[in-house]
């Protein structure tokens, strides 16, 4: 990405006046070099309107890196995927395995005092061993993991389809939070949030959903929204997901016609068939645009893998396990 | 509210009960009861300006 791209950005957010989560992700950030990163965030610096997280690896964080994050207040998100034997799809260029690297960056935030929360994919040879994958997280000094379960999209055609499977991971892994809640676990929070809301609301109502657009941005300025797993698809009668490019235009007037953009219009409707048929809906609000596209083909699709195994088994999970009749 | 909804209402003082119970036994505050659905991608970072609202 070249500093021009987040310059017209920043010139944009700035004149909206809008508060906005910059989260910078996707392939990893980091290699791009710190004096490099510092071009691209310079025109942020100390803005009001800016929240900053970075999703990486962790293996190359350094002093100089730790020095940069807390200075400019960046929220950290490290993405290890349990112990070493978990991490054996996470490796360097000479395919060397990373996870002493990973743990290295790891110790230089502690060092720095830097919080740091946790992204983690399972697979099929994570499914059966929940309880070592919390301990694990717990040992690390982590506050808040998410979890996902690896699923079909894009680059990656791997998926766990075993419902089965998932649901003793999820009744596993709930039992291990609840005998030792010193973590916030992404899926968990939200399952018994929703459940927290459903009984104290007096007057549940599910038709406030509003579409989260959730605007991605490439390193050439191109704007995909909906799922940043979009970004770099291959989709010609959606013109590859692109709804703009920042160089051209700003990006809230990207959002202000958004509703005409076919494939949104297209997976609202499938949200709105989700609403009508699933009776987890006002839990999951309809899934991920990515899910559905990859899965199916189709966003007008309903029910994807993704909502099975990290939806619904972590409700019926959590229902089991709190012996709900 | 569908089935599964009701369930889950039908069950309020269990749930209740669970982590009263729980919060008493424990000096640990349960880190993911409140209110609110998850924000932003929950695939990403969902919720997680609400875990450090809470953790500050």
């Amino acid at each position: 990405m070249l500093p021009a791209i987040t310059n017209k950005l920043a010139q944009d957010i700035f004149q909206e006046e809008r508060d906005v989560k910059l989260l910078w992700h996707a392939g990893e950030p980091m290699a791009s070099g710190l004096k490099h990163f510092k071009e691209l965030y310079a025109p942020f610096v100390g803005s009001k309107y800016i929240t900053n997280v970075i999703q990486t690896n962790a293996t190359i964080i350094d002093d100089s890196w730790c020095e940069f994050f807390k200075k400019n207040d960046f929220y950290v998100g490290v993405s290890i995927d349990g112990p070493e034997w978990a991490n054996s799809n996470r490796v360097g260029r000479k395919g060397q395995t990373a996870y002493n690297d990973i743990l290295k960056g790891i110790q230089k935030l502690k060092d720095h005092e830097i919080d740091f929360v946790v992204i983690a994919v399972v697979d099929f040879n994570t499914l059966d061993r929940a309880e070592e994958l919390y301990s694990f997280f717990c040992e690390l000094g982590c506050s808040w993991v998410g979890i996902n379960l690896e699923e079909n999209e894009c680059v990656n055609q791997r998926e766990i389809c075993d419902d089965d499977r998932v649901l003793r991971f999820w009744e596993e892994l709930f039992d291990c939070w609840y005998k030792n809640p010193i973590i916030e676990l992404r899926e968990i929070s939200s399952a018994l949030s929703w459940f927290q809301e459903l009984n104290d609301s007096k007057h549940f109502n599910i038709d406030e959903y509003h579409l989260d657009l959730l605007a991605s941005v490439a390193y050439n300025g191109d704007i995909v929204v909906l799922s940043p797993e979009l970004l770099g698809g291959k989709a010609p009668m959606y013109n590859n997901f692109i709804v703009g490019n920042v160089a051209a235009e700003s990006i809230f007037d990207v959002e202000k016609n958004i509703q005409e953009v076919a494939y949104v219009k297209d997976f609202s409707k499938g949200v709105l068939t989700c609403k009508a048929e699933c009776e987890y809906f006002s839990f999951c609000r309809g899934g991920q645009a990515s899910n559905k596209f990859y899965e199916t083909g189709d966003f007008t699709s309903t029910e994807t893998k993704y909502c099975r195994n990290s939806k619904k088994r972590v409700v019926d999970a959590i229902i089991n396990q709190l012996n709900f009749q | 509210m569908n089935n599964l909804e009701q369930k889950i209402r039908k069950n309020k003082p269990l749930f209740d009960q669970q982590f009263e119970n729980k919060n008493k036994s424990s000096s640990v505050n349960l880190p993911t009861i409140k209110t609110g659905f998850s924000d932003g991608w929950d695939k990403g970072w969902g919720n997680y300006g609400k875990a450090m609202a809470i953790k500050k």
